[in-house]
């Protein structure tokens, strides 16, 4: 029953995207997020309907959706570039194989990355994108929310329905995207036009925000912590009642402290002393040890190179003395690291040029349609959702190795077509009203 | 509670979870169908733009 109506969904979801082009984006992102294929017995897990999905979405763009002033940001060039590197580490590698399987997945997620904004030429269809990827999210998210609620969870022990950790199913991956949706989650309860922002979707929204919270608890994932801090200060920043706002956070915050299970509470008290905690002094030492391999790997070392780190650790024994503690093939535990140990300093610039010119280019547009009264005040809110989220995705990033995410180069392809759309309409509203001023281009 | 207690619970919040969100998916794919500003937009705006413009 369960199988048979994920095949439903997908195959409606298939036939809807021959009448509307952008629904076989839509499926491809919800086949990205979701990966029903690991949910299912039969048909789903035998086919490579993400393939299916790609192709259809970017041949029917290529039939048939109007490409007419189609506009190239220059981070959709840094994204190709991008991944032109990863081709040539993974050529290089220090781990061939295994590199090659990150590749074989990789590529085709900058790839879309670069290709989303293309198709991004209306505000429907941007509403739209954002609509499945918070649907597609939220699908793990309410089920990770529920469960911490009745269970308690704990670190590794929170079923999100799929047990391999991949993807969004990894616990801190989804503890640091579940908190940066957020914003984008209430964006909709403004400004949304699929579901005009009745009560209804008020509830559903703020239910959802909730059980983004309960993420991190229910991973136990240290990570998730730091990245509610870091949103609740970024909402008390642009909060207008900032007393208020400052005030309810706090009894929020102690009105939920009994509520949380031993395990969080235990887990959460190792960040004051990470030198007695060996997951911590892993991290410090990876991190150490990346720096010495890019001295002599400044290209990088390919996908997974972490793989042939070998760790001496001095851990506090908590009895005022140290002991030794040795490791080897630790991940990154840091995008930034791991763009570093991956790709090299050409690679990490290139993400960070990538990353950081999103945040710009959003806090351009946040303050040209700033006016809540104007006509695109939904354009400046969405701009400071997105970048938001994005602050706290590379917050998170600096503890996870979740560099190239495929729903993070989503939003960041989201970003960029906000960015091409609204050059788009000022050069169409100057035309209109024959003015000789070149529009203003999309920068980043 | 232990994470075991939850019995055969985890399978209902799975399947109830997927019928709730992409039920909202399906439905708001058949709303698109409706939409013709999926596709194409009318003529901008001039108050917004013109605001936006004088912001920059």
């Amino acid at each position: 029953m369960h199988d048979l109506f994920l095949i439903a969904f997908l195959f409606t979801l298939f036939v809807l995207g021959l009448a509307r082009p952008f629904l076989m984006v839509c499926a491809y992102v919800y086949i990205d997020v979701v990966s029903p294929q690991q949910l299912t017995y039969w048909l789903l897990n035998s086919l490579s309907i993400s393939m299916i999905a790609g192709a259809g979405a970017l041949g029917l763009w290529l039939i048939a959706d109007d490409k007419k002033d189609a506009r190239v940001a220059p981070r959709q060039v840094l994204i190709v570039l991008l991944i032109g590197i990863c081709a040539y580490t993974t050529a290089h590698a220090d781990f061939p194989v295994e590199a090659k399987e990150t590749w074989d997945y990789i590529w085709k997620a900058l790839m879309f990355a670069a290709f989303l904004p293309l198709t991004l030429r209306t505000k429907l269809r941007i509403e739209t994108l954002l609509l499945f990827m918070v649907l597609s999210a939220a699908t793990i998210i309410i089920v990770g929310g529920l469960k911490t609620v009745l269970s308690g969870g704990g670190y590794g022990e929170l079923n999100l329905m799929v047990t391999n950790n991949s993807g969004l199913y990894e616990g801190s991956t989804i503890s640091a995207v579940a908190i940066a949706i957020i914003p984008v989650i209430l964006w909709f309860t403004r400004y949304g036009t699929i579901f005009p922002p009745d009560w209804r979707v008020k509830a559903f929204a703020y239910a959802l925000c909730f059980a983004c919270v309960l993420i991190p608890i229910g991973t136990s994932a240290r990570t998730g912590l730091l990245c509610i801090g870091l949103l609740g200060v970024l909402m008390w920043i642009r909060s207008r009642h900032k007393l208020l706002f400052a005030g309810m956070a706090v009894a929020l915050g102690l009105a939920a402290v009994p509520f949380l299970p031993t395990a969080y509470t235990e887990r959460m008290n190792t960040i004051k002393t990470y030198d007695a905690d060996e997951s911590a002094s892993t991290r410090l030492a990876v991190w150490a040890w990346t720096l010495d391999y890019a001295k002599t790997h400044p290209m990088g070392g390919g996908f997974l190179a972490f793989k042939q780190n070998k760790l001496r650790m001095l851990i506090n024994d908590g009895a005022g003395g140290t002991r030794i503690s040795t490791d080897e093939a630790r991940a990154w535990h840091s995008a930034y690291f791991q763009m570093l140990g991956e790709q090299g300093y050409l690679g990490l610039l290139v993400w960070l040029a990538i990353n950081l010119g999103g945040l710009w280019r959003m806090e351009v547009l946040r303050r040209r349609y700033r006016d809540p009264e104007g006509a695109n005040a939904w354009a400046g809110s969405l701009a400071l959702a997105l970048q938001t989220a994005h602050l706290v995705y590379l917050l998170g990033a600096a503890f996870v190795g979740i560099a190239l995410q495929p729903f993070v180069f989503m939003l960041i392809g989201a970003q960029i077509g906000l960015d091409t759309y609204l050059a788009r309409k000022a050069a169409e509203q100057a035309g209109n009203l024959g003015l000789a001023r070149k529009p203003r281009p999309a920068l980043a | 509670m232990a994470p075991d207690a939850l019995g055969a619970r985890p399978l209902m919040i799975d399947n109830l979870t997927i019928l709730l969100t992409h039920g909202l998916m399906l439905i708001a794919a058949w709303r698109l169908l409706k939409r013709p500003d999926l596709d194409r937009e009318g003529p901008p705006i001039r108050r917004g733009i013109d605001r936006g413009r004088r912001d920059a």
